[in-house]
Parts: structure tokens; sequence; C-alpha cells
């Protein structure tokens, strides 16, 4: 060592340690912190874990589809997508896995792009040590589930109550689960198909906001820059702040013409990254879409791009996405850096889309396809198989213990 | 590495870039010495000197002092560094620009390797510089975001130091044991 005249910071008061702990956004970063050195990691506490958070249930208590006998909560969860990595290898393979964790303090994995836990876990070591990988925190998500309670046999759910009563369709939250303590802590949802609801910390009922915004169906919803953000299917844009007691709402961008052909099948996501808020406007070109084109391999699915300008408040079109991957999921949409993935393709959207389902293969990634903006088509992923192995099956180099 | 016989002494002089904005004329500078515990000779600028929460309290207790301040938890390198980024601060507190701020102190920190970053943490922690603080640490937690452990540990310069038990323990809390894989 050559730094013998200067203190070693495995010594120094935990003061600094705690500075540069304050400012690592994710949990991973300080478990990976605390696990430098014995001086370390008995200055630095274990990072907590994500409380439960229990929501209230029903949303809206006068739906007529509503089984009265129903009984219980909604339990907001956080979910993490993760980049694995072999250490000291060449990267050439990334393992990306969603997690969620359990009660038990066990985890849940997940379909990266949807919201069910893996099946065909045996393929896998029974436990998965973070001190093996480089791990990467690439995302957070969070979903919200209904939790039965009350004496079981409970009733059973039908279409038309699941629909619209117990599943939520997307969550944005208004601070990460860290900060929970702040009594600003409030979540906004998407019930009922397309109905908005906000919930704050220590209230007992949701406020919908339904009288104010009859009539529009809401597609997506995010948090970016101390705002709520959500879309309709027509392309309204709103914002509600929820620093304000009565969520004042803001018309952000009109209702724009459609994309692609026809009313259904066109879908809008919002996807924030760093500061800038996207729009992603997934839409199918042909009335025939369903049918494939000349070539065989190539769907008729198109996407477009939209960047927030806040100065024209109003959506601005982008060229592509250049040197940037966005991963588009189930509520759980996320752009990373190609170069970051640099056996993937760059420029490209990847995205789940029923018209790749029942390919005959599972796992995680079979029902995903890719969009280039390059050539403006899609295809199924498991046609690039470096892109493919991203999801699954899980890498070689992955750890078995006896 | 120069070694403490080439260059005992190093000055601001030379360096001072902007005229002072100090109106009143012809007011010679005073002049701090400051001593590393390498036993090297820092001339620097009154002005610079108190931006040192450490040094100014020096003279604050002694005020008459014309002694070199010693700081024995200092060495030449990174006391150095400190030095050249508070001299930029100093004229940035005479005219203030955030942009060029901004734009200074990324630059003063990209072309820093990260043994200087982690050894002038404690420097600066120790002369009670805050802004010099606040933007080393954020540079670390930059440089270490998303890197494996050992990676942690090459970057700090420590040694992993757990026993097999604690290293047993260690992984205990770093490891995710699915949901829903059957027993044996």
């Amino acid at each position: 060592m050559d730094s013998t005249s200067q203190p070693l910071w495995s010594s120094l008061p935990s003061d600094l340690l705690f500075n540069i702990a304050n400012i690592l956004d994710t949990r991973i970063d300080l478990l990976s912190l605390r696990a430098v050195c014995n001086s370390w990691r008995s200055s630095l506490p274990l990072p907590p874990k994500a409380p439960l958070l229990k929501l209230p249930f029903p949303i809206d208590p006068n739906n007529p589809n509503l089984n009265s006998n129903r009984h219980g909560h909604f339990a907001l969860i956080e979910s993490f997508s993760f980049s694995l990595e072999p250490i000291n290898r060449d990267p050439k393979r990334t393992w990306l896995i969603k997690i969620q964790e359990s009660e038990s303090g066990n985890v849940i994995l997940k379909d990266p792009l949807a919201r069910y836990p893996l099946a065909g876990l045996d393929h896998l070591p029974k436990v998965l040590n973070l001190l093996d990988y480089r791990v990467k925190e690439i995302s957070k998500g969070y979903y919200v589930e209904f939790v039965e309670q009350g004496k079981a046999p409970y009733p059973s759910i039908f279409v038309n109550e699941m629909k619209s009563c117990i599943s939520i369709k997307q969550v944005a939250v208004s601070s990460s689960f860290d900060k929970i303590g702040d009594d600003g802590f409030v979540v906004l949802v998407i019930y009922n198909g397309g109905k908005l609801a906000l919930w704050r910390m220590g209230d007992e009922k949701w406020s919908t906001m339904n009288d104010i915004l009859e009539g529009y169906v809401y597609d997506s919803v995010a948090y970016s820059n101390g705002k709520f953000f959500a879309i309709a299917v027509n392309g309204l844009t709103i914002s509600i702040d929820p620093a304000k007691a009565s969520f004042e709402i803001m018309e952000v961008a009109p209702a724009k013409p459609r994309s692609g052909f026809g009313h259904g099948d066109t879908f809008k996501y919002l996807v924030k990254w760093f500061s800038d808020l996207f729009l992603i406007e997934k839409y199918h070109e042909d009335l025939f879409y369903w049918s494939e084109s000349d070539d065989e391999d190539d769907y008729h699915i198109k996407f477009k791009i939209y960047k927030m300008n806040d100065e024209v408040c109003d959506w601005v079109e982008m060229d592509g996405l250049k040197d940037v991957i966005l991963f588009l999921g189930d509520a759980c949409s996320f752009f990373v850096w190609a170069k970051d993935f640099a056996w993937w393709k760059g420029n490209c959207i990847c995205f789940l889309d029923y018209l790749f389902m029942g390919s005959g293969s599972d796992g995680p990634g079979s029902e995903a396809g890719i969009f280039d903006f390059e050539d403006g088509i899609s295809r199924r992923l498991s046609k690039f198989s470096s892109c493919s192995k991203l999801f699954w099956p899980p890498p070689s180099w992955l750890k078995h213990y006896s | 590495m120069s070694s403490s016989t080439d260059s005992p002494t190093l000055t601001t002089e030379t360096t001072q870039l902007s005229p002072q904005p100090d109106t009143e004329t012809a007011k010679p500078t005073k002049k701090i010495t400051l001593k590393s515990s390498d036993n090297q000779i820092f001339e620097v600028e009154e002005s610079v000197a108190m931006e040192f929460a450490t040094v100014k309290s020096f003279f604050e207790d002694s005020p008459s002092s014309t002694d070199i301040v010693p700081l024995p938890n200092v060495t030449a390198k990174p006391l150095s560094q400190v030095i050249e980024f508070c001299k930029e601060q100093i004229k940035f507190k005479a005219n203030p620009d955030e942009a060029q701020k901004k734009k200074y102190n990324a630059e003063f920190l990209t072309e820093k390797s990260d043994k200087d970053l982690v050894d002038m943490i404690p420097v600066a922690n120790y002369l009670e510089i805050k802004d010099l603080l606040d933007v080393l640490n954020q540079a670390v937690a930059d440089r270490i975001e998303n890197k494996s452990v050992e990676y942690v540990r090459n970057f700090f310069g420590i040694d992993n130091d757990f026993t097999a038990e604690e290293e047993a323990a260690l992984r205990r809390e770093h490891a995710w044991a699915y949901e829903g894989v059957d027993e044996d």
C-alpha cells in the first residue's frame, strides 16, 4: 500500500461513510457498501426492506359488480428489475430478472416484463447470492393486488367483479418506499378498466376522479418531477399535484388524432426516465394486423415515441430511440443505455403482445417482440437468439450450491 | 511522484487569472503557510485558507499567530488538489456563475483518479470544506453505483477482513431464496 501516510478508509469516522451511503439510491448499492469490510458492516445499518402497505378496499363501494361479502384490502407491492452479470468476466451475457420481496423474507421471482411469478424454477440454483454477481438495479415497478380476508371460503370472483373492482391496471407512487414516512405519500391507480383514483397515506378512503373527468378512459399513469401524469386513450394528458389537498388537476396536453387503424388495440404508455417523461404509443397499422405480412416473421405492430416538452406543454415526437433500448412491460417499463447491453440491438423497443403468445416455448420473453426503429418492423424476440437469452434460460454461470 | 525535495513550496500566485474583485487597491494579499503531514509547505492566500474552517478557527483561537499551520492528518497530494479546488471556488464567490461553477466542478472531478477522490474526502472533512465534501461524496457515489462488492473494495483500497464465520453471515444477508420452490 502506498498510502500509509493517509488515514485508512476502513478506520475513518463513520460519518464519512454515511454521507456516501445517503446518496446511494438503491438498496443493492447499500448492501454492497456494507459488505466491504468488518468495520463498515458494523457502522452501516442493514437497509430496510419495503414495508407492507395496506390500501383500502374497495375503491368504489357503489360498484354494482362488487360482491357485498367481499372483504379484504389492497396491498401495494414494489418490484425490482435487476441485471446480473458474472464478476470479473466479460459480461457477454446479462440476465434480467424481476423480484418481489415476500412477507416471509424470501423473494418471488417474476417475469421481467409481466406481473406473474416465474415457473420452472427447478432450472435455477436454490439460492441466488448477490455477492456472487455484479447486480444492478435497473428499475422499480409498483403493483396493487387484492388480498382477501374474512371467513373462507371466499365468494368466487366473476369476470365483471374482477375487471371493475379487483384488478388494478396501473399504479404510480409519489416517492419511493424508503421515504414512505413522509406524510405526503400518494398512490395513483387506474381501476375499473380506465378510471383514476388517488390515495394519500393515512386516508381511509380513495379519492376517485370520476366527477371531474367523466367519460375518459385512462391508459397509463406516471410520477415525474413532483406531479402525477395520466394519459387517456384519446391522448388527453393531465397532471395531478399530490401536494395540493384537493389534488389539483391540470390539462397538460390536448387529445390528439389516433395513430394507426381503427379503434381497438392502440395503447399508450407513460414512462419516466431521469427527469423526462415519455409517451409511447403502440398501434396496429393495418386492418388485418393479425395477419402476417409477406415476410412471415414481420408483424404490423408499430410504435411512436414522444417526449413531454414543458415549454410548449405538448408531446413532441422523437425520431426513434438512437442509443437507448426501451423495455415495455405490464406495469414495469424502463429504458436502458444500449451500450450497457452491448450484445443487444439499440434503437428498439422490447414489448409484450398477445400476438406472440402460444409460440410453443415458455419462460420469460417468449411472448415478447422487438420493434426496430430503423426499419419500423416488429419481430418475435425469439428471432434474436442473443437477445432472448437476456430473459431465459437462466445463464450457465449461475452458481449452484448444494 | 514528486518527492518533497523537488518542490518544497507550492504557491498560488501564478494562477491568479481573474482580477481581484476587491477594489481596495494596493493591499498585499496576506499569505498563510500550511504544512502537510509529509512536511511539504504550502503558501496560500488568506482568502483560500479561510475556506478551510479548521484553519480559520486556528486563527480565530490565536489571532496573532504567524506560525506555520500544521495539518497533521493531511498529506501533500490531496492537499494540493483541495487548494486547487478552493482557489476556483473563491472566484465563483466573487463572480457567481452557477453554470460555470458546475462545469468546473464536473471537470475537476472527472480528471481525478478513484484514489484521488478517496484521498481527498478525509482531507475535505478534516479541513471542514463542506462544498467540496458534498461534490466528492456525490462523485464517489456515482462511481461505485451498480458495482460489485469487490469493485467497491478496490475502489477504497480496503482489504476483505471478514473471517469465514462473518463471511457466512454476510452471505446470508445477501441471499435470495425464492418463494415457491418445493422443498426436497
